[in-house]
């Protein structure tokens, strides 16, 4: 086991970023693999933990809960069983990651999510990963009908003005579309069917981000949005804070800003090809080579956004007290973009949040929420001498 | 918006308009009426508009305009409650409020109505320190009032019921005293909120004790007496009354609470006994109104940590003045506990689930009966079960704290005894089942699964879970050739 020491440059104020201090940007990940991919155990002590392939290949877990504010513990994956009381759900996910030899959060999304179903972590687990499923696939399928009549409209001519996209769920309507596409492939060189097939795997493809439209929104877009309205809302309740926490609700506003920012540059990249529909006919190769890599930075930059989230929407409404400590642990955990996605302007604005996350995390240990005790302390330690 | 319009609005039009409005704009409004409350110039409605904007401002706590009556309230506010008013709380209701202002507008004299217009007058100009004095001398002038009127009162039974007629109730005597007091030292209560502004504190640091030490020293010189009271303001700003504990072991020489009765902190001490005492009442209370496990074991859980502080804050003796009375909150917390927590939940868990059938008409062998985890799974009566487990197991875990802890075995062991009972013979019975009951079996195995480990942890859960998944695995095999 490692342990990367991220807060002894800089801590206790922000660090200027300037010549004479290249080290300061240490404490942000370099990329977004190294940052690793949000895994969601339900052991406490693993809260927050991340998935990372590390310099060495080996398969890594990374566990800022722990560190209490000296930085992160990393630990070979396959040692987790080892060193934690793992939760059911925890084993059976386990189960599955260890045989995966990369990750993506969409990856490890859709495996949390299958063990999730089951029913293991509870009931209010499978439900939501249950309704998740449901809703993911009817704006998948409406998403199809609606760029299959998108591209009716646009590519099919005259004839078929007049259809609504409903009339694409009746047999009529579906031979009317079938022959005013086909005229379009005809005149562009293009198969008859290829058409319908690229329209067919674009929607796949586009699923997680979906459409502008209601009803044909994806994950991604809803969270990017969610981002948007809890900065929104964290902003209106921290009015009424003193300073401290004030201070803190800022550095959370200020992070899921930024990331949404990110976040919407993305998303308008991956849309304007909506308005492009011949293009990505004509040149499908091209188009889903683009927009692929556009969807995939979209859920790297916005992984682990989606339970500081779903926290916060849990808050009560009349404790104030337990509503702090929702916003002092999103702020403590929030997921800081890595260098690899910042420009030069934005280092010193996360260097700021990472290095206040590394102090609140430090206060948060004192309180006795670090869910870590003598114990698993033995454990930790044995492990880093065998390790060193 | 402007405010003038407010007044050709209806009180759904009102509801809407407010919620269109951003948080900072909210603020600006509420201020502008309660402004022109304070000095009316426009035909409003105020109290109706302000009783839309109620539950907003709950949330948003802006700045509000200060108000005579409000200031006047300011040295008491953290112990407001909207309870109505019981004979021995130390809290204030809400209710009571208004008839006691009343009482001490009407009899404050001329030098009250000067501070009251003065308080006006700063409010309107924004001064800052114009209001501050004011509000001090409208404190001292309710104290030296609110003590003549009590003095009055206690010579004989018609004075006596004359203030309580002009109170409006006898409910409001008890507050009407307590007031009294406390703006005596409004002053110094004021600094101490100053002092703390995020209310409630979390905990009190060495100096936040020091400063403290200090300031009840000053009064025990200015103003012998009331440390008491003092003290109690900060009781009611401190998230965990037990804190203040440590303050009563810096101020006392004594070590242990036998000898401690003879000083004025024992005032203080009771107080925090007392309010954990109001926990146990909201305990027993949840108990009879069938209030949720989730709720009783929040209760239970603040009762246990307040509980262990106390004690090990100080030296509390079994024959000491408050061992007695926190030993007789335990017994009833107890009681409480092994009657609901450990008694009819563990019932209600099992009920949730497949139920074996122990109903065999005559000639019906074991293959006649259905594997029992084709029972329908409802997921409503899981997810209760699950959270009455969470609150079982959690109390479980504090039960020595609560003296509840044969109970809370009992009900552990028992509890899984039968899961694990239910869970082997669905298991057994999975054999049996047909290809299109395996979600539905499934649901109901990890069900199982969750609950057993919730109450007894994830090993034996894990040992289910497996073989469960290795009878499915093996079904899904038999489906598929």
């Amino acid at each position: 086991m490692t342990r990367q020491q991220l807060a002894n440059k800089g801590a206790g104020s922000s660090p200027k970023i300037g010549a004479g201090q290249p080290d300061a940007l240490s404490c942000l990940p370099a990329s977004f693999a190294s940052r690793g991919v949000r895994t969601p155990f339900t052991t406490k002590s693993l809260r927050y933990s991340r998935v990372l392939i590390g310099q060495s290949g080996r398969t890594l877990v990374s566990l800022p809960g722990l560190s209490g504010g000296l930085g992160t513990y990393e630990m070979p994956l396959e040692t987790l069983r080892e060193v934690f009381d793992l939760s059911v759900h925890d084993r059976m996910l386990f189960d599955r990651l260890i045989t995966l030899e990369k990750f993506t959060p969409e990856m490890v999304r859709e495996h949390a999510r299958a063990v999730a179903v089951t029913g293991v972590g509870g009931v209010a687990l499978a439900r939501a990963g249950i309704t998740g499923n449901k809703d993911e696939k009817a704006a998948r399928e409406l998403g199809q009908l609606t760029l299959l009549y998108q591209a009716l409209r646009q590519l099919g001519g005259n004839d078929v003005q007049d259809m609504k996209r409903e009339d694409l769920l009746t047999m009529d309507g579906q031979i009317r579309a079938r022959k005013a596409l086909n005229r379009f492939a005809t005149s562009t060189g293009l198969e008859n069917d290829s058409i319908i097939d690229t329209l067919g795997d674009w929607s796949i493809l586009s699923a997680p981000v979906g459409l502008a439209i209601e009803g044909c929104e994806g994950p991604l877009r809803h969270l990017t949005f969610g981002l948007q309205k809890l900065a929104g809302e964290v902003e209106e309740w921290s009015i009424s804070e003193q300073s401290d926490f004030r201070f803190m609700a800022t550095r959370v506003i200020n992070a899921a800003s930024a990331t949404k920012d990110h976040a919407l540059r993305l998303l308008r990249k991956i849309d304007l090809w909506n308005n492009e529909l011949g293009k990505v006919l004509q040149d499908w190769a091209k188009a889903k080579e683009d927009m692929q890599k556009h969807i995939d930075r979209l859920w790297w930059v916005l992984d682990g956004w989606q339970e500081l989230i779903d926290l916060w929407r849990s808050r009560p409404q009349h404790d104030r007290v337990r509503q702090r400590e929702i916003v002092e642990e999103i702020a403590s955990f929030a997921p800081v973009l890595p260098i690899e996605a910042l420009e030069k302007i934005e280092y010193e604005f996360w260097v700021d949040v990472r290095v206040n996350q590394m102090l609140w995390a430090s206060e948060l240990r004192k309180l006795g929420s670090g869910e870590i005790d003598a114990d698993m302390v033995d454990r930790l330690e044995r492990f880093r001498r065998q390790s060193a | 918006m402007k405010v003038e319009n407010a007044a050709n609005m209806g009180v759904s039009q009102l509801g809407d308009l407010f919620e269109s409005l951003s948080s900072s704009e909210i603020a600006r409004f509420t201020r502008a009426i309660e402004s022109d409350r304070a000095d009316p110039k426009l035909p409003l409605p105020h109290e109706q508009i302000l009783q839309i904007l109620r539950p907003r401002l709950a949330s948003l706590k802006p700045e509000r305009y200060p108000t005579p009556m409000r200031q006047f309230c300011d040295p008491f506010e953290d112990l407001l409650t909207s309870a109505p008013p019981v004979e021995k709380s130390i809290r204030i209701s809400r209710s009571s409020l208004m008839p006691i202002w009343k009482v001490v507008e009407a009899t404050g004299g001329p030098d009250m109505t000067k501070a009251i217009a003065d308080i006006e007058k700063a409010a309107a100009k924004r001064d800052q320190d114009m209001l501050e004095q004011a509000e001090r001398r409208m404190w001292k002038l309710a104290s030296v009032c609110i003590a003549q009127e009590i003095e009055n009162s206690l010579n004989g039974v018609k004075t006596e019921r004359a203030l309580a007629t002009r109170l409006g109730s006898r409910s409001h005597l008890p507050a009407f005293e307590q007031i009294g007091k406390i703006l005596n030292v409004g002053e110094e209560i004021t600094a101490m909120r100053k002092r703390f502004p995020s209310a409630p504190i979390r905990s009190l640091g060495t100096a936040d004790i020091s400063w403290l030490r200090d300031r009840f020293v000053e009064i025990s010189e200015e103003k012998p007496g009331y440390e008491p009271v003092y003290l109690l303001a900060v009781l009611a700003r401190l998230l965990r009354p037990s804190e203040l504990f440590k303050l009563i072991r810096v101020l006392s020489s004594k070590a242990d609470d036998r000898t401690i009765s003879s000083t004025n902190l024992a005032t203080t001490g009771d107080l925090i006994i007392d309010l954990l005492a109001e926990t146990v009442i909201e305990i027993e209370q949840g108990v009879g109104a069938g209030k949720g496990e989730h709720h009783i074991l929040s209760l239970a859980r603040w009762y246990a940590s307040e509980f262990t502080r106390i004690t090990r804050e100080f030296n509390i003796r079994k024959d000491g003045r408050w061992g007695e009375k926190l030993l007789e909150t335990r017994r009833r917390v107890s009681k409480a506990m092994a009657n609901t927590m450990f008694g009819a939940s563990p019932d209600r868990i099992i009920d949730a689930l497949p139920q074996i059938e122990t109903k065999q008409g005559p000639g019906s062998g074991r293959q006649g009966v259905r594997p029992i985890f084709a029972q329908p799974f409802d997921e409503e009566k899981v997810l209760a079960a699950e959270q009455s487990a969470e609150a079982i197991a959690e109390t479980a875990r504090i039960s020595h704290v609560l003296a509840a802890q044969s109970s809370a075995t009992k009900a552990v062991v028992e509890l899984k005894k039968k899961l694990n009972q239910i869970g082997r013979a669905g298991v057994d019975g999975m054999g049996r089942l047909d290809a299109d009951e395996l979600d539905n079996a499934q649901r109901n195995m990890m069900a199982i699964v969750r609950l057993l480990e919730i109450i007894d942890g994830p090993e034996e859960a894990d040992l289910l879970r497996r073989r469960g998944m290795n009878a499915l695995r093996a079904l899904e095999g038999r489906k598929a050739s």
